[in-house]
């Protein structure tokens, strides 16, 4: 009889956490709105197929000590602490690939739409304000403000830095941080409404791209890559490998390497980056009220990163010949490229022949530019006030 | 009640979370101003080689 124990031994620990089973319906939202309603598939699916992996009892897919004092090793907690816990390693394999997709162009051809890649960041900012008001410590209050960042990879790496071993609130973050971004085309048409009228928004802006020459896409990658590292030197890693994929492909050398970087490399360290977070979904840390307040500060932050840009393009228009729309500010959150299609929709809306789509894809890159500058400031500041 | 709240909120990383966002917003604006004028740069000089180029 003895010998059948651990034929029961699961539904006696899953009877008396009853909380696994609420992760479970968790993970089964995750992956209903991932299928059913196309919110970021390729992150949420395996976050949500995760969330279940680990809280199964006696999951092993976590490291466990069997009877006899056996310790095995799970391979999603494994690849946490390999994939993201020693070097940010998946969040930054990542860039490379989110690089490589990226035209700079649009950008290139018109500069000054890279302010409101910079006006877009104010909701991290803020939010660090709030997340410290309601009780957060300032490790934690700068890693839930880095949801703003609009960014997925930077939250994590972010976070993962900035929060002390065992924070039971990475997990959230990464959540929060993807479902936000699947939630652009809810979140950011309210929001700009809430501060502009029909009129702002029927703002036409005529199109006249310059042509961009093949040397500047070659330099622009390396000179950023240079001038953040020197101010921000905490950044170089992000930044660096953003702009590594951008260089593969601009060279036009390395085509097959970019394509690669673009496709192969960014979907397989998507899956992998998705189940891996997952880890960090267990009952114990994710259940709780601060999950909560988490998810609601990271809206916060994306509401206000779009206010933030697009007060900024009004504040712009003060002073300009030529009107902006300033939907273009909310473009300055890295989404990309949502955000840039939101506002070509609400463009349409207002006047079925203003066509904003180019000077939205220019703001919308300079958000994610501007979002992992950032997310390397904070890095920079919060390590030297707290002596980290 | 409001001197409670007060009270409640830790005026250390109030302060603390205050500076990081003068200097963060500071720094980011003060990054991206660098990368404009280097893209302005770029820009004149590529305008510069095609005019040269054409001419």
């Amino acid at each position: 009889m003895e010998y059948l124990k651990f034929l029961i031994e699961g539904v006696v620990e899953l009877a008396s956490n009853w909380q696994m089973i609420v992760m479970w319906g968790i993970g089964g939202l995750l992956i209903y709105l991932a299928i059913a309603k196309n919110m970021e598939p390729a992150l949420l699916l395996p976050m949500g197929f995760g969330a279940i992996l680990v809280n199964i009892p006696f999951s092993g897919v976590l490291d466990q000590v069997l009877p006899g004092g056996i310790e095995t090793e799970g391979i999603i907690e494994f690849l946490f602490k390999a994939g993201i816990e020693t070097a940010e390693l998946f969040p930054l394999l990542l860039f490379i690939g989110i690089g490589a997709m990226i035209d700079f162009g649009p950008l290139l051809s018109n500069p000054k739409l890279i302010f409101f890649g910079a006006a877009a960041q104010v909701g991290i900012f803020l939010t660090l304000i709030l997340a410290t008001l309601v009780g957060f410590d300032l490790a934690e209050s700068a890693s839930i403000a880095i949801i703003g960042a609009a960014d997925g990879p930077t939250s994590i790496l972010v976070s993962n830095i900035l929060l002390p071993p065992g924070s039971p609130y990475l997990g959230a973050i990464a959540v929060a941080a993807y479902s936000y971004m699947a939630l652009v085309p809810v979140i950011q048409p309210a929001s700009i409404r809430l501060v502009t009228t029909k009129k702002e928004r029927a703002i036409k802006m005529p199109y006249n791209p310059k042509q961009v020459t093949k040397l500047t896409r070659i330099l622009f990658p390396i000179i950023v890559t240079v001038i953040a590292g020197i101010i921000a030197p905490a950044s170089i890693a992000l930044v660096g490998f953003l702009m590594f994929g951008n260089l593969l492909r601009e060279c036009t050398v390395l085509d097959s390497l970019s394509d690669t970087a673009a496709k192969v490399l960014a979907n397989l360290v998507t899956l992998l980056l998705g189940i891996t977070i997952a880890f960090k979904m267990h009952y114990s840390a994710f259940l709780t009220w601060q999950t909560a307040l988490i998810m609601g500060l990271g809206l916060f932050a994306f509401v206000f990163d779009t206010i933030g840009g697009v007060l900024f393009a009004k504040f712009i228009n003060l002073f300009s010949k030529n009107k902006i729309n300033p939907m273009i500010g909310a473009c300055g959150i890295s989404a990309f490229p949502m955000s840039a299609r939101v506002v070509q929709k609400m463009g349409l809306e207002a006047d079925p022949e203003n066509h904003l789509l180019m000077h939205a894809v220019g703001a919308n890159v300079s958000g994610q530019i501007a979002s992992v500058i950032a997310g390397g400031i904070i890095l920079s500041i919060v390590p030297g006030i707290l002596g980290m | 009640m409001l001197k409670s709240l007060l009270i409640a909120i830790d005026m250390e990383n109030l302060k603390n979370s205050l500076i990081i966002t003068g200097v963060g917003m500071l720094g980011v604006f003060l990054v991206i101003g660098i990368i404009f004028g280097v893209m302005l740069i770029l820009n004149s000089l590529s305008n510069k080689r095609s005019k040269k180029d054409n001419g």
